[in-house]
């Protein structure tokens, strides 16, 4: 009785209760998800791109950060060191085309899984050998303990105008975005002339929320409701969800525009409907940076412990996904990668070449192994055990999915999250430790009832 | 495509004038260990014909196609190409030089829709750096723009509008065959090598996989190197028939020629010995 009160009433009473707390345990989780992102990252590059498996990528991120400490240790500055290091990678890269992957052309992909063990080992010695295998510091400068932003000049309302600015920016481009497919297809006679109506009937939704949402910093009587006064804290609230109501109109409303003209007036025409999701991730994209941003100056102000190393690695982790997201939707490279992925022969035949596709693809995760070197081995220190944080990407990329790249984020964010939480919380019921073994069991339910994980591409097979 | 225009309605009737040669292919023998797939074949292809290429199972008419695509590196002989020759081809040379081809077991990228798949045809035609489609800004866009609209040129030309958005894992056998066929063209290939384009189709399939064969002969002067096994078809469709047999060379001429030919039905029906 006794355990179940511990483990299915105590944690939430708990949370409730201290949720300040919650707050920190659910940051400090975040920011360990976001850095086994950025090895699991690795791992979805190598894979979308040959359907491999690469064993080696811990000790690639090892290895990075063993040549970057090295040549510190040899009076080499800073920025130079990781230039270099970059530099080793891509030669790392060139080494491996040539010596390895050229001879595995058209090979089952257990062979290639196979070569990577072998190159696992040989870079783990190649790596202790050069650089020597003793435990070293790594200290690249980003900055350490705990954030402290009560001297930052960011005035509440100056981050109210932000978002409010950011919002009606994000609304006109999707307004305007959005009826211009709607009028051409008016024009084209395949939509009723009132299917433009919801667009201006949107637009004024939209704009009554706005005039909500300012009104209360016009007229309201204080704006500092990050301070977190009752009064205060309660009106904004009120506003907030006024605004919010109208918002939801309006969004509602140009999103109906769309969809009872432009929708089926292009797909009649055998035309792509407009991809309506890229808005969403636009607005949502934009308005979540904001709140992050927002509630990192809150927590910090209201006492949350923030660790300033976790929150650089984080937006690191976060540019390098951007990039590599743009990297494989919107570049010719990118489409040839996935290319590769799916069929040698065909790859080829089509002109795309395998060896500087594999170049370019073990030389970008040569570089996000390094990046992760970095954090990991500020984080750390750098030593073999380094290598073995590859185990942890390992349920990360179950639960994303081992071909997606927002895959690899959102389900590092979970595992990180998940441990943290079932740690803190669940872990006097269960004995402590809970961390070391929570992802993988996540990974295992998630291999009963979902194989191809969160994002992963749908396992198409043909009978 | 070559042109813009509107594919026009089947021409009946053949060019009785043959263009000049595209390419020739010259004493060539490919072996795998101690199977010789290949023995001293040579033949040509020439500019704006269709070139059938038949044989019973196992002849080495797809060993043939690979040879030309550069999969395969003969032993012996010698390629030439647009007047130049080489003792074997490499896949990029061939693609950038202008030889698409499809495989006789659907060889499209599973995951990735119809129109990617296609699109993955303007590989070799795409100039701009990584960086700038990456920022997906000013020329960039608009050579993706540009590529795109070739694209969907030749997905309307193949009537595959429809399924330009689904996986093409997921597709029938019959529109596979044609994504295929559709990321060949995006090539804007001069020689177009098809192996069994109409394997496993039913006849309305094969009618329409035919008229597509023809009009991009026709419309956008493609030269076709074909192997097919439906006699009907190779007849109606090709301008010369090379016919192999157990790697050797054992006819070659207009299809009515070919079909007389006694070589040739011994090897299809077999010899009494």
């Amino acid at each position: 009785m006794d355990f179940l009160f511990k483990l299915l009433v105590e944690p939430w009473v708990t949370i409730l209760t201290a949720p300040l707390f919650f707050g920190e345990v659910v940051i400090g989780g975040i920011m360990a998800g976001v850095m086994y992102s950025l090895v699991a990252l690795g791992f979805v590059l190598i894979y979308k791109a040959s359907g491999v498996f690469n064993f080696a990528q811990g000790v690639m991120v090892l290895f990075a950060a063993l040549s970057l400490v090295g040549l510190m240790e040899r009076g080499v500055p800073l920025l130079l060191a990781i230039a270099l290091t970059g530099v080793i990678m891509l030669a790392l890269a060139f080494a491996i085309e040539r010596v390895i992957l050229r001879y595995m052309v058209n090979q089952e992909q257990i062979i290639l899984f196979m070569a990577t063990i072998g190159l696992t080992y040989f870079l783990e010695g190649f790596g202790e050998t050069i650089w020597g295998s003793n435990v070293k510091k790594l200290d690249v400068g980003l900055p350490d303990g705990p954030l402290n932003v009560s001297n930052v000049a960011i005035g509440p309302s100056v981050l109210v105008w932000t978002f409010a600015v950011a919002l009606a920016a994000t609304l006109a481009v999707l307004f305007l975005w959005r009826m211009r497919a709607v009028r051409r297809s008016v024009d084209a006679g395949r939509a009723p002339a009132l299917a433009v109506m919801p667009g201006p009937a949107g637009l004024a939704f939209a704009a009554l929320g706005l005039a909500c949402f300012f009104a209360r910093f016009f007229f309201g009587p204080e704006a500092d409701f990050i301070q977190g006064r009752v009064g205060a804290t309660a009106t904004f609230l009120v506003t907030l969800s006024w605004t919010g109501l109208a918002m939801v109109w309006g969004v509602a409303f140009v999103w109906l525009a769309t969809w009872l003209g432009a929708r089926q007036g292009l797909l009649d025409a055998g035309k792509d409907p407009p991809p309506l999701h890229y808005a969403w991730f636009i607005l949502l994209g934009i308005v979540s940076v904001i709140a992050a941003a927002a509630g990192v100056v809150w927590g910090a102000r209201s006492g949350i412990l923030i660790n300033a190393f976790e929150l650089s690695a984080a937006v690191i982790a976060a540019i390098l996904v951007i990039a590599l997201a743009l990297f494989f939707q919107k570049t010719r490279v990118g489409r040839a990668l996935r290319a590769v992925a799916d069929d040698h022969a065909a790859a080829l035949s089509v002109g795309i070449s395998l060896r500087g596709i594999w170049v370019i693809v073990w030389a970008v995760s040569g570089m996000v192994a390094l990046a992760a070197g970095i954090i990991w081995g500020g984080k750390s220190g750098v030593q073999f055990s380094l290598s073995l944080i590859a185990l942890k990407a390992l349920p990360v990329l179950i639960l994303g999915g081992f071909t997606s790249v927002p895959g690899a984020i959102v389900g590092g964010l979970i595992i990180g999250v998940g441990e943290k939480v079932a740690e803190v919380y669940w872990g006097p019921a269960l004995g402590g430790a809970i961390e070391n073994w929570f992802a993988y069991m996540l990974a295992l339910v998630f291999l009963l009832f979902r194989p191809q994980g969160l994002f992963g591409e749908k396992i198409i097979e043909r009978v | 495509m070559k042109a813009d225009v509107e594919p026009k309605p089947i021409v009946a009737g053949r060019p009785t004038e043959p263009g000049s040669v595209l390419l020739s292919v010259e004493n060539v023998s490919l072996s795998f260990g101690g199977v010789r797939a290949i023995r001293d074949v040579s033949f040509d292809i020439r500019k704006g014909e269709v070139r059938a290429i038949i044989g019973p199972n196992g002849a080495g008419k797809t060993s043939m196609l690979n040879v030309i695509n550069g999969f395969y590196h003969p032993q012996e002989g010698t390629i030439t190409f647009k007047g130049v020759r080489r003792h074997d081809m490499r896949p990029y040379i061939a693609a950038s030089q202008g030889i698409a081809r499809t495989f006789q077991n659907v060889a499209l990228f599973k995951g990735m829709s119809t129109l990617d798949n296609i699109m993955t045809g303007r590989t070799l035609k795409m100039r701009r750096g990584l960086l700038s489609h990456m920022v997906h800004f000013g020329p960039a866009k608009w050579e993706e723009i540009r590529h795109r609209e070739a694209v969907e040129r030749i997905i309307d030309f193949l009537e595959i509008a429809h399924i330009r958005k689904a996986p093409v894992g997921k597709l029938p056998y019959g529109l596979q065959k044609r994504v295929e066929l559709g990321r060949a063209l995006a090539m804007e290939p001069e020689l177009l090598l098809l192996d069994e384009p109409m394997a496993g189709m039913n006849l309305e399939e094969k009618q329409d996989m035919s008229r597509f064969i023809l009009t991009v002969k026709d419309t956008f002067n493609t030269t076709i190197a074909l192997i097919e096994h439906d006699m009907g078809v190779v007849m109606d469709l090709s301008d010369r028939v090379v016919v192999l047999d157990y790697g050797r060379k054992i006819a070659d001429g207009t299809p009515a020629e070919v079909q007389g030919n006694q070589a040739v039905i011994d090897a299809y029906l077999g010899v009494a010995h």
